[in-house]
């Protein structure tokens, strides 16, 4: 299912919740409706906490994470790291990162398996991604932006890209994570994905501007369609199986 | 809230005091006053400045790279929130207070143990130099006494020597060139002494 929000009249989700399998981080705000809308769908099987990072309401740009951890920028307090260690299970590993590039979120995109950093992150940086999200880094750059989070959302279903990257990149770089990729837009032709959309293995959400036509594009890339999930091996409906056309 | 140690001198800043410079790099600097961003800014390092923790750590005038600092540190990664745990940090703290300040104290006598030594020897070497020029001074005053002494001596020999009976010198053995020389200095002497007399 994937839902439409808003964040104090912000279209940007997400720059404002970071949501995984595991936990659903959310900013502390004005707009309790926004936390109210993932706390109605995810409190009963995740975490969903109210937090902030070095004092800013972006946390979605500012960490970054997957079930197995969550990194946060060195900007970070003492007080607000406590409370996300508190908040967090104990199988979710919750580590500070001492890295030049503070906004994580827009330098690392990742699932649960494979993650996609910025070309200028540290070696150092690049190796503490790899062990506490348990992943396999590349650095990549998508349609020549380095700030491979801010254009792209993955998840370990699949993953919607940069609109303006090319058919080979997209091969790649599905050949890479081993998930389907598509390029598109969100909240009416933004191409800034990751700030658009956030999304886990089976819950997504979207800014209120998005279309139906980009909205389905989501559902359908991400899976998050739980009413066709019986069907999912039999007959599909046609959007789906002619998206998978255009992703063989 | 967390107490930031100051750049240059070391000391603790505290919530809403002293000022921050972010380099282009994004590493940060924090001062406790305007007498150590001044500093940074004329580029003096702090190494070098002996004012500052810094410089005492590197010229071992402070407790540097002692076991006792490793308790406070910065965590990247921090434990879950247990009253327990908490309580023994708190207990430990104190704990650690104590050694850190005991340590640092041990530190500062055995320094100051050495300092003792030099301060000894510094005195000693000064009051051997003091004693060497009272002598050579004593031996300066006894050089001019025997000095007098010796030309008092020499000038009353001359003198005596001078005292001739009057009437024309015997001149027979002496050359004319020497015996010319010496009546000439004679004869000075015997003016000056006429004069004295």
């Amino acid at each position: 299912m994937a839902l439409r929000a808003q964040f104090e009249n912000s279209n940007e989700v997400g720059c404002f919740a970071r949501l995984t399998n595991a936990y659903c981080l959310v900013a502390v705000g004005g707009s309790e409706a926004f936390y109210s809308l993932f706390e109605a769908e995810l409190a009963d099987h995740i975490p969903v906490i109210h937090a902030s990072i070095a004092g800013c309401r972006i946390v979605g740009r500012l960490c970054v994470g997957n079930k197995n951890g969550l990194l946060v920028p060195n900007t970070t307090t003492d007080q607000e790291l406590q409370h996300i260690r508190n908040s967090l299970p104990d199988a979710v590993a919750v580590q500070r990162l001492e890295e030049r590039l503070s906004a994580l979120g827009n330098c690392v995109a990742c699932n649960d398996y494979a993650a996609l950093v910025h070309p200028d992150l540290d070696r150092e940086t690049e190796e503490i991604v790899a062990d506490v999200l348990q992943v396999e880094t590349f650095r990549q750059t998508l349609a020549g932006e380095a700030l491979v989070g801010s254009y792209c959302y993955f998840t370990n279903q699949g993953g919607l890209i940069h609109p303006m990257s090319r058919i080979e990149d997209l091969d790649e770089l599905s050949g890479l994570l081993q998930v389907p990729l598509v390029a598109g837009t969100v909240n009416r032709g933004s191409e800034v994905i990751g700030a658009g959309v956030v999304a886990n293995d089976w819950i997504g959400y979207c800014g209120f501007n998005t279309t139906s036509t980009e909205l389905s594009v989501m559902e359908s890339i991400f899976k998050l369609r739980s009413w066709d999930g019986a069907q999912r091996d039999g007959d599909q409906d046609d959007l789906r199986t002619s998206l998978i056309d255009t992703l063989a | 809230m967390r107490i930031e140690k100051c750049f240059v001198c070391g000391a603790n800043v505290y919530p809403g005091h002293g000022s921050l410079y972010v380099r282009n790099d994004a590493k940060m600097f924090r001062f406790c006053r305007s007498k150590c961003r001044k500093t940074f800014q004329r580029k003096r390092h702090p190494r070098y400045l002996r004012w500052t923790q810094a410089y005492r750590k590197t010229h071992g005038k402070e407790l540097a790279n002692d076991l006792v600092f490793d308790f406070e540190q910065q965590r990247s990664r921090v434990p879950k929130y247990d009253r327990e745990l908490v309580g023994q940090t708190l207990a430990a703290m104190k704990r650690v207070e104590e050694v850190q300040t005991a340590r640092r104290t041990a530190f500062y006598r055995e320094r100051m143990k050495v300092r003792k030594h030099v301060e000894q020897r510094q005195a000693e070497r000064e009051l051997a130099q003091q004693s060497m020029s009272a002598n050579i001074e004593l031996v300066t005053t006894a050089a001019t006494a025997t000095e007098r002494q010796a030309e008092r001596l020499a000038r009353s020999s001359v003198r005596q020597r001078v005292r001739v009976p009057a009437g024309p010198s015997d001149t027979s053995g002496i050359p004319a060139a020497i015996e010319d020389e010496e009546c000439r200095t004679n004869g000075k002497r015997e003016k000056m002494d006429v004069a004295e007399e």
